[in-house]
Parts: C-alpha cells; structure tokens; sequence
C-alpha cells in the first residue's frame, strides 16, 4: 500500500501559520476549525548570582496535522467506521457515516480530529486528496515560505531524512507509526513536561 | 473537554446498574434473597429505569443521532462499538424481565437463562466501558486506575441503592450490603486522592467533597449499628445512599475533568 507523509524541519520553522492559513483557505474551513496548527514550545530556566541574572531560555515552532498513521487508533475506535483508509493509504472521513460522537479526537496523541460544529460530525486532513490525484503537493506544503514542509512517500522522506518522529509534546513512532518525519529542533531534547509550555493552543 | 455531562451521567448511571444485578444476584445466589421478594423486584424496574436513561443519554450525546444506527459496524475492533452492543443487549434483557415479572413468569428462563444473561450482559458492559477510556493518547486516564475506579464506583453504587431497597421492602438486614457499599466509596475517595492532580482550586474542592460524602456514610452506618440511631433506620438508609452516589458522581466528575489529550 502507498503511504505518503509529512516532513517538517523545526530548525526553520519561524511560526508564521502559513500553513495553517493556505490549509484553511483550501478546504473553506469555519472559524474555530484547524486541521493544520502551529503550535510553539518555549521553557528554559534562570538564575541569579552576584545580583545579575542569568538566562537560558529555549523555543522552537512546529506545525502539525494529521499524520495519516499505519496504526491509526481512530480507525480501530470509530464506531461506524466512518473514520477509514483509501487504497491510496489515507485516512479519511466518511460524512455520512460520522456521528458525532467524538471518540475518535481522544485516541489521537497529535490533536488531528476537529469537530466541526456547523456540520455536527468530526473532521481532519486529507491531505488534499484532490491534489493528490493532479500530482499536486498539499496546500500547506506549497504556501511554508521558509520551505519547511515537505511531502511524499514516507520511504523517500526516510532515506532523505532519518525516521525520527518524535519532538516534545508529540509522542514517539512506536505509539501509532505516523507518516511524519522531524528534523528536531537542537533545544527540543531540552523540553520536558515540568520544564517547557506548549503556546498557541487555541485554534482560529 | 466539552460535553462531558452527559457522558457523566451514562458512566455513572450505567455502572449503577450494573452495580445493583451483580449484588442482587449474589445475593439470590446465596440465599439470602428470594427472587420473587419484592426488593429484588422493585430493583428490577430501578435497574431498567437507569439502563434506559443510560441508553437515552448515550442516544442524545451524539451530535448525529440519526447516525447511531451504524454504530455497530466495528465491532470487531472499536470499544465504543462493544458497549453499545452490550448496553443494548443487557436492557433489552431488562425490559423482558419487567414483561415477565408483570405477567407473573415462572421456570428456567425467568429463573436461570435471564439472570445469567443479566450478569453476563453487565460484566460486559462494565469491561467494554473501561476499555473505551484507557487509551495512550489520554495518559491521565491510561493508568490501572481508571479501571479500578470503574469498578470501585460500581461496588459502591450499585450496592448501595440495593441496600437500600432490601433495607426498605425486604424483612432481612441489608446492612452488609451497605456495608461494602461504604468499604467500595471509601476505596474509591482513596483512588481518587491518589490519582487526581492537586494544583488546581476546583479539584482540591471536588476531593475535599468526594472524600466526606465518601467517609459519612461508615460513620452513619457505625451509629446504626451500635443501635444509637436505630429509631432511625429509614431515614438512616435513605442519607447513607444518597451519599454514596454524591461521592460516586463527583469521584465521575474528576475522572472527566482530568482529560489531557496530549495538550494538543
């Protein structure tokens, strides 16, 4: 089976939701709704010595959707398995199958599913599945002026740049083998829970 | 989390029930109840009554009711899918034995055949409710506490209202029954402290609750027994329940106000 995958390189991301604005625009989505986020990280610690202070702050930016796991734990929890794969290997969301009963947005660690509340049923990525098809790269890909997203076969992406799936607060590729591939950030193995915050959680 | 007032009330309501067929039945099993007495029978209707206001909450959660009728398509791998089969499966066992008791049904399958299927049908139900909440993504409910805060809630609840009823229509003492109906909220407040974070105002005042609407009731029921409030049986009975299911329903609400999704 085909599996594409997301790219991104935390080492540029500068946080402007240019992705996030092009993916929002693309599929005409409500306020309140995100499928693409940005989100950012920043810790760190003080200290004072001989009356001056020191600091040793830390912050990077990421962005992220749906991943479009091997492992999707959506799929295995939807009830009416409106939540499914394509043969192209994407998971999408059958609208006329969704209830709307929200089991789904808690089994994923990376916050995909988005309930829309005009619509009364849960939404995610698709990775702009009708771009796929005219061999068109997704629209937050194209619109990151910093070129930190990329996009294509998860092997490709692999062999170009390592597997690491893994950035604070995102979960490790063991958890649901997502198609998402990160260059880290050198201040995110800094990042803990009791030393960094996650910005920006709010969704436009 | 949004809406999770009505998910409150399914799990607590659910897990009543399933809480009272599994001390009704031992407590036929044993002997010390007959089924034909009319605690055991009034229970019957109370349980029908929650496992149907179960159903109708669940039913009303969904923001696309109408699409509930594909909610068993996964039930091969989905938790949500499992429950809803079981919750169905166990009221409809329910309502047939309301049918039965009004038509004054007798023999194997009044006797045997839907009593095991009620005890099968809420053990199912409870472990497919627990399952639907340990998930990795949500690390405050992926711990064994969330199951054993289930069953806790159900040994205390269900046990509770079915002290009560045996307390109120039946000539035996019920007062063992209530008994681990205390020992089980008790246990409960306990699994709650240990596992709810403290740095939050509104948690410090929902454990300061759960805990004396937990612990009353074995103070209550240590008067009752040493006869200093015996004249006061009923009224005893009624406040002891009434406080084990508060202390129920706010150990619920922690458990809800606990959902972090992996801050994202």
């Amino acid at each position: 089976m085909k599996r594409f995958a997301f790219y991104i390189d935390t080492t540029a991301c500068s946080g402007c939701k240019a992705c996030q604005a092009a993916c929002k625009d693309k599929n005409d989505l409500p306020p309140g709704l995100s499928w693409r986020r940005v989100y950012e990280v920043e810790g760190g610690n003080w200290r004072e010595k001989d009356g001056a202070v020191s600091e040793k702050p830390f912050a990077y930016c990421f962005s992220i959707s749906c991943n479009h796991c091997e492992d999707a734990p959506c799929i295995a929890a939807c009830p009416t398995t409106a939540l499914h794969r394509t043969d192209d290997g994407l998971v999408v969301i059958d609208r006329l199958l969704c209830m709307g009963c929200n089991y789904c947005e808690w089994t994923c660690p990376y916050g995909a599913l988005r309930f829309d509340n005009s619509q009364g049923i849960m939404t995610k990525c698709d990775m702009c599945e009708d771009y796929l098809y005219e061999g068109r790269n997704p629209a937050c890909v194209d619109a990151c002026p910093m070129r930190v997203l990329e996009f294509g076969m998860y092997d490709t992406l692999v062999a170009r740049y390592g597997n690491n799936a893994k950035i604070f607060p995102l979960p490790g590729f063991e958890m649901t083998k997502p198609g998402l591939v990160i260059k880290a950030h050198t201040d995110a193995a800094k990042a803990t829970n009791d030393n960094a915050v996650v910005n920006n959680t709010e969704t436009y | 989390m949004e809406n999770f007032v009505s998910l409150l009330l399914f799990t607590f309501t659910a897990q009543t029930a399933i809480g009272l067929i599994l001390s009704r039945e031992i407590m036929i099993t044993s002997g010390r109840l007959t089924m034909s007495g009319e605690a055991a029978v009034r229970s019957q209707y109370v349980i029908t009554a929650l496992l149907l206001l179960a159903l109708a909450t669940a039913f009303l959660h969904l923001h696309k009711p109408l699409h509930s009728i594909y909610a068993l398509n996964n039930i091969k791998s989905s938790p949500l899918s499992m429950e809803i089969a079981a919750l169905a499966f166990l009221t409809g066992v329910s309502v047939l034995a309301i049918i039965l008791i009004r038509r004054g049904g007798a023999g194997v399958f009044s006797e045997t055949i839907l009593p095991v299927a009620g005890v099968v049908g809420a053990l199912l139900l409870l472990f497919t409710m627990t399952a639907i909440y340990m998930l990795p993504a949500v690390p405050a409910w992926y711990r064994p506490l969330t199951p054993l805060s289930f069953i806790l809630t159900t040994v205390s609840a269900g046990p509770a209202v079915m002290g009560a009823l045996i307390m109120r229509y039946d000539a035996i003492s019920g007062t063992r029954l209530m008994g681990v109906a205390v020992g089980g909220v008790i246990l409960l407040a306990a699994a709650v402290l240990i596992s709810v974070p403290t740095d939050n105002l509104l948690f410090i005042i929902l454990i300061v609750l759960q805990v004396l609407t937990a612990a009353l009731p074995g103070f209550l029921i240590f008067l009752y027994a040493s006869c200093s409030l015996m004249n006061k049986k009923h009224h005893l009975t009624v406040i002891t329940t009434v406080l084990i299911l508060i202390s129920g329903i706010v150990a619920r609400l922690l458990f809800f106000l606990s959902f972090d999704n992996n801050i994202l």
